[in-house]
């Protein structure tokens, strides 16, 4: 059994019913989180660098120049067009919020409703929404509409089933509750079905806004605007320390509107869980 | 109510229910088809075609031969980039879940990478792997993957610890613990990340098609689209929801397939 | 020489803040063919105890000799029952009874023979192909039971295997054990917090007081077998219940009062 004490392993001998309290061992420094973190992320910083240095800046730009480069992004102009570009995008995701709750919330409640809309929200869940660009730029043109378009659908059909599982995830003990104290229905929405709803539709939220910004992303990389502009200029150019800065830049603005979403949730929701959100495995 | 009874009112409710529900998928779909051909049929509408030029322009295309042999290049791109996706997928997934270092290093990267825009990568593919099919290859392999990391690492994490706490009490070695109780507890989950897998690597293509290199279903569409052959270019999107669903759905009846076990 | 010696165990669990001693010189012995009970207030050790003598689980000092040898793996000397029968879900019973064979050298054939001759013992004849979702949690407990018994093992450990059963079941599993029991001759060694079903099933009953785990009496209960429901009725059963509840009830009371101490 030795040279094979994975984390299961050792959780199986350490499995001992008659004693739960047993949560953390002392670990020893190469068993601490931050140590390894350390160790592997340092290793793979100075692999990149040190490749950066051999490849040269052509192919492979050191990790200090992109550094470097993300705040250069600050003068350079890049980060106030990426500003403009998360303006529209949020606008398209906020549309697909006030849109795509409601639909949720009455798909979730309503069992109707539910047979009518669901084939089209789960047809366009699973379908490549990209295949509807060509479509979408004849239909709205290429400026402002388009891009506010694409991240609604992009986001919205996230927003819209993960609402309607958290609606249908709700204890119908909590309805039979209302019911008992004879709640009328505009109070059992806001009462009961709105904050029961809420880590999923926070959950949806979440999700969709990942894609909002995928859907950014490759609508203005399609139409050749604004950070997409720039993206396929810089890429065009080879000029990889401003591109890889400008990437990292927008991946760590979808993380932080990630992070205040998740911050809500738990604001909103103290008594509710963190909830991963439905991405498409079926529910039970 | 003795019991027979109630239980045959039991089965034709379920029965009307379930005529219910189709009967309103079907009102609503052909609902949808006559707004919509009402609304294309319109003659000031020019960018959205009636599904009655649709149809026959979807017919046309299947019959010569062009959107069956640009989805099947499409397809191909996609399952090859898929079974990729599959191996490194199983692979990095099993090892984050079972390695303590793993799981602390690796991990964040990974979960960072499934959230971040792949779509990002488009612009300096060429400059690593050229636009052509191995960029393309690439593109639905990093589409597809991390989903099935995800999946596949969340599954063996689950596995509950007591089923390998038997196994070990009967005698069974890592590699039996692995193979008959490991593995078989983290399927439907891994299953799941193949099911998701499959969908993205088919959006993976697709946008591949369409943003890096323009070839097969992409090219399609974009040649309809910039000819304003509305009626095609309406076909070819249809093709490509209907592929979505085949696939999620031939997925999913495998999934029930195999996990048979769960439906008893 | 007795055919199980347990000597001297300790456990002691490491926790970041403090060592937690589970176990506490545990000293006992079992003859070949005997059924033990071990009894405890839940938390007392006595899984731990049972893991230890399995294999599962190493103590930190003392040993567990089987006809004179140390052994500190799982082997095929020794069938585990659990609390809460750890069935594979996508196997059927079948596949469920010969997973403890899979691994030795056996041909199909005979596994095949050998799991339906313990499945017919438990009584599941027709429910072979039957997955565990579709049993009932007694059957299923038979199923686990049959897993054990297949493997042939000289010692039987059960881990409160009826503990997570309704009391009608319960009983009715008490009397079916019995019965095998009686045609498969084991060493039993059976975990239960219930002094009804310790002593209804035992020869002997062995008294854990927690905290740390420790042995505080060891009863021999001599009441003649084949045994039935009419015994629960008997003034000697009744008397044995009352003596093993005031040992438990002093044990916990020790045990709070060294614990205010502390």
């Amino acid at each position: 059994m030795s040279g094979f004490k994975t984390a299961q392993q050792r959780g199986v001998t350490r499995l001992e019913k008659d004693s739960q309290i047993i949560q953390g061992e002392k670990l020893r420094l190469r068993d601490q989180k931050w140590f390894q973190r350390l160790l592997v992320w340092g290793l793979l910083v100075a692999v990149w660098e040190i490749l950066g240095v051999i490849l040269g800046p052509f192919f492979l730009p050191r990790i200090s120049q992109v550094f470097l480069s993300m705040f250069a992004a600050f003068t350079n102009g890049d980060l106030t067009t990426l500003a403009s570009s998360l303006r529209q995008m949020f606008l398209g995701f906020g549309l697909a919020a006030v849109v795509g709750i409601p639909i949720g919330l009455i798909m979730g409640r309503s069992r109707w409703a539910e047979y009518v809309l669901g084939i089209y929200v789960n047809a366009l869940f699973v379908t490549s929404l990209e295949a509807l660009l060509p479509f979408i730029i004849i239909l709205v043109g290429t400026d402002f509409y388009f891009r506010v378009v694409v991240v609604f659908l992009f986001a919205i059909f996230y927003i819209i089933i993960n609402t309607a599982a958290g609606v249908r995830a709700i204890d119908p003990n909590l309805f039979e509750t209302a019911a008992a104290f004879c709640t009328p229905r505009l109070k059992l929405f806001i009462k009961i079905i709105l904050p029961a709803a809420l880590p999923y539709v926070i959950a949806g939220l979440r999700l969709g806004l990942g894609h909002a910004v995928k859907g950014m992303v490759i609508a203005e990389l399609w139409v050749v605007v604004d950070t997409g502009r720039r993206l396929v200029d810089l890429g065009f150019a080879r000029k990889l320390p401003e591109y890889f800065a400008l990437a990292l830049w927008i991946v760590l603005f979808g993380a932080l509107a990630n992070q205040i979403l998740l911050s809500f949730q738990k604001r909103l929701t103290p008594w509710g869980s963190e909830i991963a959100g439905f991405t498409g495995s079926r529910k039970k | 109510m003795d019991p027979v009874t109630r239980k045959d009112t039991w089965i034709s409710q379920s029965r009307k229910n379930r005529i219910a529900k189709w009967g309103l998928r079907v009102a609503s779909f052909l609902v949808f088809l006559a707004v919509w051909q009402w609304y294309g049929a319109k003659p000031e509408m020019f960018a959205v075609a009636p599904p009655s030029q649709v149809f026959p322009a979807f017919y046309e295309a299947m019959l010569s031969g062009e959107l069956p042999k640009a989805a099947a290049g499409t397809l191909y791109t996609m399952a090859v980039g898929y079974l990729l996706a599959v191996v490194v997928g199983i692979v990095v997934g099993f090892g984050i879940a079972v390695s303590v270092w793993a799981r602390n290093t690796i991990e964040p990267i990974v979960n960072a990478a499934y959230s971040a825009p792949m779509a990002l990568l488009i612009p300096i593919l060429g400059v690593y792997i050229g636009l052509e099919f191995q960029g393309r290859l690439f593109l639905v392999m990093v589409w597809a993957v991390f989903v099935i990391i995800v999946n596949t690492a969340a599954g063996v994490r689950e596995t509950p610890p007591s089923l390998m706490e038997m196994a070990q009490s009967f005698g069974l070695n890592p590699w039996s613990i692995y193979r008959k109780v490991i593995f078989p507890s983290a399927l439907p989950y891994i299953l799941v990340g193949l099911r998701l897998g499959a969908g993205r690597a088919l959006r993976g293509a697709v946008t591949a098609e369409i943003l890096m290199s323009t070839t097969n279903l992409g090219k399609f569409l974009i040649d309809a689209g910039s000819t304003f052959n509305m009626p095609k270019l309406l076909a070819g999107i249809m093709l490509v929801i209907l592929l979505g669903l085949v696939i999620i759905q031939g997925a999913e009846y495998l999934e029930q397939r195999i996990l048979s076990w769960r439906r008893v | 020489m007795s055919y199980v010696e347990v000597r001297n165990i300790s456990k002691v669990f490491q926790t970041q803040q403090e060592n937690l001693p589970a176990l506490e010189n545990i000293s006992f012995t079992m003859e070949q063919h005997g059924f033990y009970c071990l009894i405890g207030h839940s938390g007392c050790g006595k899984s731990t105890l049972l893991r230890i003598i399995d294999g599962l689980t190493e103590p930190t000092t003392g040993e567990v000799l089987i006809s004179a040898k140390v052994t500190n793996r799982p082997g095929f000397d020794r069938g585990m029952v659990f609390q809460h029968f750890n069935l594979l879900p996508w196997r059927a019973v079948l596949g469920n009874v010969e997973f403890g064979l899979e691994n030795r050298r056996m041909s199909k054939r005979e596994r095949r023979e050998r799991a339906m001759h313990y499945i017919h013992m438990v009584g599941l004849d027709g429910f072979e192909h039957y997955y565990p979702s579709q049993l009932s949690g007694g059957m299923q407990q038979r199923v686990g039971l049959a897993r054990a018994l297949a493997i042939e093992p000289e010692i039987l450990l059960m881990d409160e295997p009826f503990g997570s059963l309704d009391a009608q079941t319960r009983e009715t599993m008490q009397t079916e054990l019995m019965r095998i029991w009686s045609i498969e001759k084991r060493t039993v060694l059976f975990v239960t917090h219930d002094i009804e079903e310790a002593i209804f099933l035992s020869d002997r009953v062995i008294v854990m007081g927690q905290r740390p785990g420790r042995i505080v009496d060891i009863i021999d209960v001599d009441f003649p077998r084949p045994r039935d429901e009419n015994l629960r009725n008997l003034a000697g059963f009744t008397e044995m219940r009352g003596r093993v509840w005031k040992t438990l009830k002093c044990a916990a009371s020790e045990a709070k009062a060294s614990a205010a101490k502390r």
